[in-house]
């Protein structure tokens, strides 16, 4: 079991307001795999996401990520858990303005102390497999969105963790960047044997992913399975869950 | 450790006019501060060596009681043959006037009808400097730097100082017959200097009148120049002069110390008519024996008129002024680095508010708290590592360029002590470090969740008035530290460690409330001004008022410094300086004697009366902090009928009547009104004196303004400066001193002299010098009041001129962090500036919208300024009145504040130019493209 919640609850208050984002979410992804949290605006999938990523904790239920109890982890637990126990991709790609793309795919490496070359080595490799090789050296604001983005899936990738977390990564790109990006996850999950795990409100991504969790209101609505159905198939069952 | 210092590493280089200008911030208080302890260090171990050549590296010394006496020379001999000692030195000094004929062959006045180019002059020049006399084993006691030449060995030799060799060969700059020194003494740190050469008239020409090439001119100027070989001669009244060959040339004492001479000790006894006497006798133990305990066995047996004393009791009174100034230096170290401290911390805080989102994704990659943390930690390390890097090497530079610029005034060479320097580098590291701690506690404290979101955290009031209720709370704090102690101990050290820090710290953060109020009172109108929509500039700083703050705060400490100095100084001068009343004229030296007063009298065409003085320092433990310095008074002595028959002094308590018949009956002073301003000792008190072992408990029977006679004496460098600190006077007859406390006569170092109604001073002057010339030795210098406090003032007007420029260099630094601010805050809003332009709004109204903050900024640095200067020169004035008794009133020196005023506008305006220049050359487009990353 790659990931594994159980009756996920968690608010927090906007304003005056106390909203409760989610309310008792299961959750189960047995094997790698590229999967698609889908939902409507609010519907707490980001929320879900956090929690996902150790970047917050829920008020209730369990969370288990390959086998550790996220739940229950402190401060510098969830932290060192972040580093190398999954890997994180953003919608607005989040890489440091400063940094090279290699540096930017070698921080998460180089938070964790590791030795210079190895990094360097390491982060070339998987910059050239993502058809980056000759861009390692430029920053972020001489790359188009798309390799800003294959930067950011490169460093999620860096200590091999079994599972990546991407929120909605085709949120800045074109339609045409956006397909290649879900095929890229996709492939990626395949050949690393990953759990790629996206949020997203684009059902035409749905066609590259294996399962559909679709949350609604903060529950979880359905599950879809995507095996045998085509994009106007998904599109057409998500419409009937989400209403 | 390596994450963390990459980031920082990365972070530096990636804002580099930004990282450049912090460390610009730091180098220059670095350079500051390494040129000032260079310098002071470079003084004190001049003055260390000017206090060795006048105490001797004996163990210990023997002296006459009261300034000016001597000892029998018999008592060499004998100390010389008591048990312990190795030998007993003896010595004699006493100011002596030579003179020379100093030849020049220089270009003809008029070379159309001169027989050739150049002419001979001649004039005859005299000086008064130290004589020394030198018995067999001086070189045991004394260092004297020698040039050219070797040291006298016998009668009629005599070796010179490089400052009397300067003084005797000055080209007069007017006539021969006009006798006015053409080269003038002036105050210079330590020591005002003594009487400058003195044109005495004609002297018989030697050599050919004329010379047809510059060469031939160059080469007889120096065959009858003042060098080894030459004649200088001792003039004696109705006698023959006294020749005397030049054998020697030696350095001259550092720091424009007296000029010295150099003779062989019977020569000296002979041309001084002090046949048989000493001034002193340095005494060298045999290995093992301890000073104090062979003083303490000695001074029992011998009589009341000679004084014994271990050197190290006589040095330490420097020793513990050096120690004092080392940590005046340090406090002035922790102050300038915390205001550069402020600024760094302004400007990495300003980065974290920048890159919060940056910082949260590294923690969503696994970056811990700690990484975090010291990641900023290291990025204040390397701002303070490269400005010291930067900063101490060119403070030295700076003090080496200063010493050789004044080397001929100074004499000293530069020394660089290992601990100033490390003191200034690792200050300046320490500056950076302490500048990252809210830094370090923002980053850390950031949540990964929180940086993510594109929301602003709206700015709190309540954040504001805690900020502002801290300030107050520290401001407070300096005023009660002010004004409840009474004690000047207590006061002194509260002060230091609470007081002067709780201002500085109370006014920085007092810059956050005072952005808000200003911007409030002056965004408006300036937006008006400005031709800027309504609010638009209200809001723009509204939104980040700690950073303006701060900002604010870092601005306004060189402008404090410069309204304290001249509040402060201003009211020294008006209310203390300005009611010391100076004698019309006066005649200095050692050994001066009736013969001299006489002299001075017969000049009736000038002088309408005369008054012998005595100067004695004693102690009184009246003023001063107890484990810094306890400074000695100095008790002036008088036959009191005739002082008060010439001197008029201001009674603040008790009048002459009443106390002149007790000042002539005995056991009774006056003192300064100093002693009841720090004390309240008033009429009919009794106060201690002490002078070694002799102690008296005087009477007060008046207070009153002192005569400034003290500060003469002191002004001269007469008397024994160095090891004897003394402040302000006690005033008793002369027959009190002899027998109450010096056991023994005391000598004249001080003629008082009372001009006649309408008398010229500079003619009466000069009257009296050219007598007192003609009579040969004694006489150090002859001045007019007037001229004393003329130079006095300017001396002071010059200090407040040069601790300016330390206020301005101060505006200057905190520039650099005024364009950090305005840089970064113009980076953070580029998108902002690019909506505004895409909206249409023109570049002017971005680029006034950027001034108008600085305006505001600078408006509240103004206005804190001003009012920490005010605050910090009450704390002076408080300082002065219990520690020292000096009490003046204070009020605003309106011309220097609205100069500071301008000064920090302008300031202000030009750092934010060239930041307010890139971003008008922006277009729209590059603006919103900003965002993109």
């Amino acid at each position: 079991m790659t990931i594994r919640c159980a009756g996920v609850e968690k608010s927090y208050r906007m304003g005056d307001r106390e909203v409760q984002a989610l309310r008792g979410v299961d959750l189960e992804i047995a094997e790698p795999g590229f999967y698609a949290i889908m939902g409507r605006s609010g519907s707490g999938k980001t929320t879900l996401l956090h929690l996902l990523a150790a970047l917050d904790r829920p008020d209730k239920g369990e969370i288990f990520i390959a086998g550790r109890p996220i739940h229950a982890m402190g401060e510098r637990e969830a932290t060192l858990f972040r580093r190398e126990g999954i890997g994180i991709v953003f919608q607005s790609f989040n890489l440091i303005p400063t940094l090279t793309a290699r540096e930017n795919v070698e921080l998460p490496g180089l938070l964790a102390g590791r030795s210079a070359t190895d990094l360097s080595k390491r982060s070339a490799e998987l910059l050239d497999r993502l058809g980056l090789g000759s861009r390692m050296e430029h920053r972020p604001d001489a790359l188009s969105g798309g390799e800003q983005q294959r930067v950011a899936i490169a460093r999620a990738l860096m200590f091999s963790a079994p599972v990546i977390l991407a929120d909605e990564p085709t949120g800045n790109l074109d339609s045409a960047s956006s397909a290649k990006l879900w095929a890229l996850l996709r492939d990626v999950a395949q050949e690393h044997e990953v759990t790629v795990a996206m949020v997203t409100h684009e059902p035409a991504a749905a066609v590259y992913c294996r399962r559909i969790y679709v949350l609604q209101d903060g529950a979880m609505r359905a599950t879809i399975d995507t095996e045998g159905l085509d994009a106007a198939g998904v599109a057409s069952r998500y419409q009937q869950c989400v209403g | 450790m390596r994450p963390a210092w990459r980031l920082a590493i990365s972070n530096a280089s990636a804002r580099r006019v930004r990282t450049a200008l912090m460390v610009a911030v730091v180098a220059l208080s670095a350079s500051l501060i390494a040129a000032v302890i260079a310098a002071t260090g470079s003084i004190n171990r001049a003055v260390e060596q000017r206090l060795l050549d006048t105490v001797g590296r004996g163990d210990a010394r023997l002296r006459p009681q009261g300034e000016g006496n001597t000892l029998d020379e018999s008592l060499a001999a004998a100390a010389g043959g008591w048990e312990g000692v190795d030998t007993a030195v003896a010595r004699l000094s006493t100011p002596l006037v030579i003179r020379f004929a100093f030849h020049t062959w220089s270009p003809a006045d008029n070379p159309a009808v001169a027989a050739a180019p150049f002419e001979r002059r001649v004039a005859l020049m005299a000086t008064s400097a130290m004589a020394n006399g030198l018995a067999p084993g001086w070189e045991r006691v004394r260092r004297v730097e020698l040039l050219e030449g070797r040291m006298p060995q016998g009668p009629g030799e005599i070796a010179l100082d490089r400052a009397t060799v300067e003084r005797l060969t000055v080209r007069p700059a007017l006539g021969p017959e006009d006798g006015v020194p053409s080269k003038e003494s002036s105050p210079l740190g330590v020591s005002a200097g003594a009487m400058a050469a003195v044109l005495t008239g004609r002297a018989e020409p030697k050599g050919p009148p004329t010379a047809a090439t510059r060469d031939e001119a160059e080469a007889l100027s120096r065959e009858f120049g003042l060098r080894v070989g030459a004649e200088v001669e001792f003039y004696r009244v109705l006698r023959a002069p006294i020749k005397l060959k030049v054998v020697g040339i030696t350095a001259p004492p550092p720091l424009g110390g007296r000029p010295q001479i150099y003779l062989h000790l019977p020569t000296l006894q002979e041309l001084a008519q002090r046949e048989g006497r000493l001034s002193e006798i340095d005494v060298i133990l045999r290995e093992g024996v301890d000073p104090n305990a062979f003083v303490e066995q000695r001074r029992a047996s011998l009589p009341d008129s000679v004084m014994l004393q271990t050197t190290e009791k006589i040095t330490s009174g420097l020793t513990k002024t050096l120690e004092n100034q080392q940590m005046g230096l340090t406090l002035a170290t922790i102050f300038a680095y915390l205001a550069a401290s402020f600024i760094i911390m302004t400007g990495l805080s300003t980065s974290i508010t920048e890159r919060r989102r940056e910082l949260a994704v590294l923690r969503c990659l696994g970056a811990t708290r700690w990484q975090l943390a010291q990641s900023q930690r290291w990025g204040g390390a390397i701002v303070g590592g490269l400005g010291a890097l930067v900063g101490v090497p060119l403070g030295v530079a700076f003090a080496a360029v200063v010493f050789q610029i004044y080397k001929n005034e100074l004499a000293a060479p530069l020394t660089i002590e290992p601990w100033g320097l490390s003191l200034a580098a690792g200050g300046a590291v320490l500056a950076g470090l302490i500048g990252a701690t809210l830094p370090a506690f923002q980053a850390a404290r950031l949540s990964p969740l929180a940086g993510l979101s594109s929301r602003a955290e709206p700015v709190r009031a309540r954040g504001i008035v805690l900020v502002g209720a801290f300030a107050l709370l520290a401001i407070a704090a300096h005023l009660g530290v002010i004004y409840l102690p009474r004690s000047s101990d207590v006061l002194f050290w509260f002060y230091v460690f609470l007081g002067a820090p709780a201002l500085f710290v109370g006014y920085f953060t007092l810059g956050v409330p005072m952005v808000a109020l200003v911007n409030r009172a002056l965004a408006p109108a300036l937006e008006t001004l400005l031709g800027l929509p309504r609010h638009m500039l209200a809001r723009n700083v509204r939104a980040t008022p700690y950073r303006h703050g701060f900002v604010a705060g870092a601005m306004m400490a060189g402008l404090a410094l410069m309204v304290a100095l001249w509040t402060q100084g201003g009211g020294v001068m008006r209310d203390w300086f300005g009611k010391l009343r100076f004698p019309d004229a006066f005649v200095l030296g050692t050994g001066l004697s009736p013969d001299t007063q006489r002299a001075i009298n017969e000049l009736d065409q000038f002088v309408s009366s005369t008054c012998s003085i005595s100067l004695q320092s004693v102690e009184t433990r009246a003023f001063g902090v107890t484990r810094l310095q306890r400074p000695k008074s100095t008790f002036v002595a008088f036959e009191p009928g005739p002082f008060f028959s010439m001197t008029t002094l201001q009674w603040v308590q008790g009048d002459l009547d009443s106390a002149l018949p007790r000042l002539e009956q005995g056991g009774a002073i006056l003192v300064a009104r100093e002693f009841l301003i720090a004390n309240g000792l008033g009429v009919g008190d009794k106060l201690r004196l002490t002078h070694e072992s002799r102690s008296f408990d005087f009477e007060i029977v008046g207070v009153v303004t002192s005569p400034g006679l003290d500060i003469v004496s002191k002004f001269f460098d007469l008397g024994d400066d160095l090891t004897d600190r003394a402040v302000h006077s006690v005033f008793g007859s002369r027959r009190d001193l002899e027998d109450k406390l010096l056991g023994a006569p005391a000598p004249i170092p001080l003629i008082q002299v009372g001009l006649k109604e309408g008398a010229d001073d500079r003619a009466a002057v000069k009257a009296i010098r050219d007598k007192l010339l003609a009579m040969g030795s004694g006489v150090l210098e002859v001045g007019s009041g007037k001229a004393i406090r003329r130079q006095i003032e300017e001396f002071f007007n010059k200090s407040l001129v040069i601790t300016s420029a330390v206020a301005v260099l101060a505006m200057l630094v905190a520039c650099f962090g005024v364009a950090n601010l305005i840089i970064a805050s113009i980076q953070a809003r580029q998108f902002e500036f690019g909506v505004l332009r895409a909206l249409g709004g023109t570049r002017g109204v971005v680029v006034r919208l950027v001034l108008g903050e600085a305006v505001i900024i600078a408006a509240a640095a103004a206005v804190l300024g001003t009012l920490m200067g005010v605050q910090g020169a009450a704390g002076g004035q408080r300082l002065n009145e219990v520690i020292w008794g000096i009490q003046y009133a204070i009020s605003l020196p309106w011309g220097p504040i609205a100069a500071g005023w301008g000064v920090v506008v302008l300031m202000t305006l030009g750092a934010a130019a060239p930041a307010v220049a890139s971003l008008a050359r922006k277009s729209p487009r590059e603006l919103i493209a900003a965002m993109k990353g």
